[in-house]
Parts: C-alpha cells; structure tokens; sequence
C-alpha cells in the first residue's frame, strides 16, 4: 500500500523502495519456511498422487487411477461419515461450553482470575498420552468409573470403543476435554476487547444479564466466533490423535471409529502406497475447502443482519 | 535425481562440519552417544546400568514409543534417509523391513556377524535375513509360546491345577475347549482373556511354517490351521469361555490380578508382565504347555539402520549385549527367553525356578517349546496389514457384532484388498 502511494515523488520513492525491500527481507524467514513446509509438501503431494509410488521402489505414473480407486472405496466414505460424526459430537458442545466457560471467567467479580485463566489451558498442553491413558482406564469396560457409575443407574456394562456412537462419544470428550480451554482463552480475549461503557449503558437502559450477553457481548465476539469455528472444523476433519491412542490404528474392528487422518496413515505409512495415501490427502483438503467455504457464506449472511 | 542431489549436498554438509569440527578434537577417544530406539527397553534396563559401567565411552541413549509408532516412524525415517544408531524390530515387523535392506547396515558384510550365526537358534537367526542375504538384524529374545494360568482358581473350581495335570487336560484345542467349558459351569467365570490373543496362539500353530504367507512364492495364503483358529475363537466367543478383555488395555493388566480370567495364552516375553500385574498374588500364576503343541510368537532383532551416525559403537553394544552370558542375565532377571541356545544348557538357566509362578522350571518349559520349532512363521510384506484384518475380523465375532461367517467373509473381501496391492 505504502509502496504504491508514494511512487509519485522520486526522491522519496528510492528510499521507500529501499525501506521496502529491507521490509520484505524481515519478512523473509516467515515466507522461506511457508514454501519449504508449506507450498512445496503441497505440491509434491499432488504431484505423488497421480503415482503408484513404493517410497523405496518403483513410481509408476497412473494418472487418476488412484482417485477413481479412492472415491469407489467404501472405507473412505466410511472414514468421512465417522470424521463428521466425532467432529459433530465434539466440536459444538465444546464451543458452547467455552462460551460459558469465558463468560464466567470475564466477571469482574471473579477471583483469582488469573489462576483460573491459567489452569483451563491446562489440558491443552498436557501431553496427549497422559489423557488418554487416564480416558481409557475412565472407559474401561469392566473396572472403568464411568461404567461403574453407570451400574448404580442400572446401566449394564458399555464396551465403549466396540460400539460406534459410544466410540465417538469416548472420543469426543476427549476432545473437547483438550480444547475448550483453549477456545474458551481465545473467546476470552475477545470479550475483553469490547468496551466497557457499552455494558454500562447497557444495565442504564435496563439490560438483563442475558440480554447483555445476546446483544453486547455476542455481537462483539462474533469475527473470533467465526475463527474458531473455522480452525475447529480443519482440526475436526483431521482428528487423528485421539482415536489413534484410544483405540488403535486400525480404527476399530469394524472400522467404526477409523477418520480420515487414520485412512491416510495406514495407506501411506502401514501399506507403503504412497500415491493413494497422497490422494486421501487431497480429498481431505477438499474437504476442508467445502466446509470453509460454508462457513464464510453463513458468516458474510451473519455479518449482514 | 534428486536423490544424489541431496545425498551430495548432506556429504558437503557433513565434509564442511568435519573440517571445523576435526582440529579441535582431542586426540582420546571422547564418549559417544549412540541412540537406541524401541518399543519398551526390551526388558534390558538393568543391562543398560551394566554397560555404564563395562564401557564408559559408548552411551547408550535409550528412546521409547508406542508399539506401532515405533515400527511406523522408524520406516517414515528411514526413507527420509536418517535413523537411529540401533533401531530394535519385532519379529512381526520385520518382515516389512526386510522388504527394504537397503535401508540398513548390512551386518554380515560390515561386521561379519555370519560369525555369530551358529551361536543362535538356527530358525531364530533366520527372522533376521533379508530374501536377498542381507542380515539386518541380530535376535534378542525368542517367545515361544505356553498357557499360563490360575492354578489356585483352577483348585477351587475342582480341576486338576497341577501344571502336568493340566497341560495333559489342555493338549488339544478340542480338550482345552471341554476344560475351559468345565471351568466356566463350576464358576460361572470366564476361562480365558481373550480370543483374539487364542487366535493369534493357534494360528501360528501350522506345521509347514505358513500363517499367512508362502514362504516359497511370498504370497499371500489362506490355510486350514488359520481357519481352525478362527472356529475355536468363535466357539470359545460364542460358548463365552472368554472374558473377552482387549489385550493391553487397563481392565486386561487389572485382569491378571484380580481373577477375571484364569488362564492366558503366554510367550515368554509376557511373563514379566504378568507378574508385574500380579503382584499382590504371588504364586496363583503357573504355566502348562500350549495346548495344540509348540509354536513361536514374538522376539525382536536389533539393527543398525543404514544412515546411523555410530554404527561401529552400535556393534560394540550388540555383540555385547546379545552374547550368551548377557543373555543369561537377561532370563534369570527378568525371565526372557535367550535366542542362544547354549545357555539352555547352563546350570543356572536350569536350575531357574520363578516363585511367582508356582516354583515353575519356566526355562526348560520355553526352551522345549523353542527347540521343538523345526520351520517359524514365514512372514511377507504385508504381514502387518494382513494381521489387523485377522485381528478385526475375530474382534468383530468375539464381540457379537458380526456372526462368526459374516465377519469371516468381510475378511476374506479384505485380504483379497491387500492381495491386490503390489
């Protein structure tokens, strides 16, 4: 911008473009490791999937066999529904409950607030092992404490990772076990930008605690709002860690709790196809697009009203 | 291409390192610091402290990660062309590796471990080399493969516990399933863990060597022996013989403590394990033969991968570790089973007796067993994935999910799946 604006005066223009190109070199470092980790695994990716590719062996060009091969696998298409459903399950109630979480922890009144703020990132850099170590023993069929405590109910046993939406429910709560508190940090944040005089003349004209929250703080919030849910569903579509440990890498004997991400993984790293697991990859940033796509449309819709 | 490129470019780097770093090395030989990546230490923490001490100058850096991680993330290394200086792999990996020795030291060219060969089990040693002769890895330990089980339960439930007793009362698979059936009426327990690892036991049970590959055509095979695990796994998930608990999951340990089970298919390497899980009940564990006759199940080999920074201190540290009297050490420690068959023969190793499992001879039961083996397991490319649709398909039937036929038939449309793949 500044660049263009200042083009019209020599003098000046030399040193701005000299500014300018000191600028793009501090920049530079940021840009270098985008292409090295960024752009260049993309393309490669792409360039892999039009392969039959044995990482040690023969690459023998296939052109779109190994989509064809893919969009007919009934595994992928299993994988997908699976994705959505753990993504469903564990992204919508995380996200309201990092609402709460963020309302309750943006009181004034509240104390050691910043004890709080610290402990609730707590299970986010926790490492993913230890949770899931203390999950699985929760889940446990036979001596786990949430079957036990489902037995004074007179709930029989639940082999929780067998069944389909009792796996994706043990593993949802682990996800949203490990992220609310980040998300509730960031909605956090958010509320705290948003001046303090529009609460005051809020609770003048008579605003109820809840009419605040719907009219001032919601509003205030709603581009972080967007983000998270954004950054949740690119994390959702490749949920990969938890299922991972909880339950194997096989997905499941019936593949019932078996994501995309896992998909990838056996494809690529336990069968050695290169090529097909590269286009799973693919699929999957397809994927991503749709759903971004859809995100924005509802969120350019939200930011008209 | 591409490949020479990069490999020109590390030897620049590494020329470039060399010359700054080479003048001010002192002349003494300074520690070095070898990498030894696994699934767990092998059981080999105490010989690890030993090594300290018999050789200062080569650390030994032990790193650890999970099951299939480990073998996942050693091959993604591999192929990136960098690695650890000794890389351990199970006998159920290994097969995946062998596809590719070219990723590793070859250790009979460099070091001349064919030396070593006759000192180790003949078949055992085998698991190591590559179709192409190539030897990639030495042996650590070998499975073999026996029940143990609940001798003090057994008592009460008024069936013979004597481990001679029941190996008589358990020798066939069709005996083992009226015993475990006996069990079960005068209880109204579970016998078993589980029928996955039952399955896993008695399919390796073929005579010809074959579980799911040819060893002469390297194909993929279906064999009545596998079959016949598959049924007894169904009967015992249909007659509920088995308490079906997920091997390696927390009700699994828990289970070996507390009676959930009273008896579990065991190679020697789960012996520690158990024992581990029991400890609160020393004594109630014994161990009878494996019913259906012996066969091996695990055991893994130490390699020096291809790109490793110290392959000739990693060598120092195998030939150390791996030999015979270390061996010995190893058993009489933590009760995993030698690959040196010379050790079966020393007093000590004879006279073992483990108080946690009844006083049993557990050296001389393994030992037999591995000395019985004539032709292991042969084991392809694709060993891994073929195993996990096995071990799914017999999940699906233990679990009720699926009838025992429908799951054998989605598995049968699997492995023709995998068969597919080149």
């Amino acid at each position: 911008m500044s660049l263009t604006r200042n083009t019209s005066s020599k003098g000046k223009s030399s040193l701005r473009a000299g500014e300018g190109r000191l600028a793009f070199f501090a920049i530079s470092p940021f840009y270098f490791l985008y292409l090295v980790f960024g752009i260049f695994p993309i393309l490669y990716t792409s360039y892999m999937a039009f392969f039959a590719w044995d990482p040690l062996g023969d690459k023998v060009f296939i052109g779109l066999n190994n989509f064809m091969n893919l969009l007919q696998d009934e595994v992928l298409w299993k994988a997908l529904r699976n994705t959505l459903s753990i993504w469903v399950l564990g992204t919508i109630p995380q996200l309201a409950l990092a609402l709460y979480l963020a309302t309750i922890l943006n009181r004034n009144r509240l104390r050691f607030s910043n004890f709080w703020r610290a402990a609730i990132l707590i299970p986010n850099v926790t490492s993913v092992l230890a949770i899931a170590v203390i999950f699985s023993s929760l889940y446990g069929r036979d001596f786990g404490l949430i079957n036990y405590v489902l037995n004074i109910f007179g709930v029989d046993k639940i082999n929780w990772m067998e069944g389909t939406l009792t796996s994706h429910f043990e593993i949802a709560t682990m996800i949203i076990w490990r992220w609310t508190g980040y998300n509730a940090l960031i909605y956090l944040a958010a509320m705290q930008s948003i001046p303090k005089e529009l609460y005051e003349s809020a609770s003048l004209d008579g605003a109820t605690g809840w009419q605040q929250f719907k009219y001032v703080t919601l509003p205030g919030i709603r581009n972080v709002m967007i983000f998270t849910i954004t950054m949740s569903t690119i994390g959702g579509l490749q949920t990969f860690n938890e299922p991972y440990i909880l339950g194997g890498v096989t997905g499941g004997n019936d593949k019932q709790f078996y994501t995309l991400a896992m998909f990838l993984y056996e494809e690529a790293f336990r069968k050695f196809q290169f090529g097909y697991g590269a286009a799973i990859g693919i699929f999957i940033f397809f994927c991503v697009v749709i759903f971004a796509l859809i995100n924005a449309t509802i969120a350019s819709k939200i930011a008209k009203d | 291409m591409f490949k020479s490129f990069r490999k020109a470019k590390i030897v620049a780097v590494f020329a470039v390192a060399g010359a700054l770093v080479l003048p001010t090395t002192p002349a003494s030989a300074a520690p070095v610091e070898i990498t030894l990546s696994c699934f767990n230490d092998l059981n080999m923490g105490n010989l690890l402290k030993e090594w300290e001490k018999v050789n200062p100058n080569i650390k030994v850096n032990l790193k650890t990660a999970d099951f299939n991680a480990h073998h996942d993330g050693l091959l993604t290394q591999l192929i990136a062309g960098s690695g650890p200086d000794i890389a351990c792999v199970e006998v159920g990996y290994t097969s995946r590796f062998k596809a590719y020795p070219q990723l590793f030291t070859n250790l009979g060219k460099t070091f001349k471990a064919n030396t070593l060969e006759k000192s180790f089990i003949n078949w055992r040693w085998e698991q190591g080399v590559a179709r192409d002769g190539t030897i990639i890895g030495i042996p650590t330990d070998v499975g073999g493969l026996a029940m143990c089980y609940r001798q003090d339960l057994l008592k009460k439930a008024g069936l013979p516990n004597e481990r001679g007793a029941v190996s008589a009362a358990t020798s066939t698979t069709e005996k083992l399933t009226a015993f475990a059936q006996k069990y079960v009426t005068a209880t109204g327990k579970p016998f078993l863990d589980n029928v996955s690892q039952l399955f896993e036991g008695v399919s390796r049970q073929g005579a010809d060597g074959i579980q799911f590959y040819d060893k002469k055509t390297d194909k993929i095979v279906e064999v009545p022996q596998v079959k016949k695990a598959y049924d007894l796994a169904a009967t015992f998930a249909t007659k509920k013989l088995s308490a079906e608990i997920a091997p390696w999951s927390s009700d699994w340990n828990q289970g070996m403590g507390n009676g959930a089970f009273a008896a579990m298919l065991c190679p020697s390497w789960l012996l520690a394990n158990i024992q581990n899980n029991a400890k609160d009940i020393p004594g109630a564990w014994d161990v009878a033969q494996m019913p259906g006759g012996g066969a091996n199940w695990g055991g893994s080999q130490l390699t020096i991968p291809k790109f490793a920074a110290h392959p000739k201190q990693a060598w120092t540290f195998i030939n150390w570790v791996l030999a015979p009297e270390q061996q010995l050490k190893l058993f009489l420690d933590k009760g995993v089973l030698p690959t040196t068959p010379a050790v079966y023969k020393d007093p000590k190793f004879v006279a073992a007796r483990d108080i946690a499992y009844n006083n049993a001879p557990i050296g001389k039961i393994f030992s037999d067993v591995v000395m019985s083996i004539k032709k292991p397991i042969y084991e392809g490319k694709y060993q891994v994935s073929v195993k996990d649709a096995y071990n799914a398909a017999v999940g699906r039937m233990a679990s009720g999910k699926q009838t025992p036929a429908a799951s054998w038939a989605q598995l049968m449309k699997e492995i023709k799946k995998i068969k597919s793949l080149s």
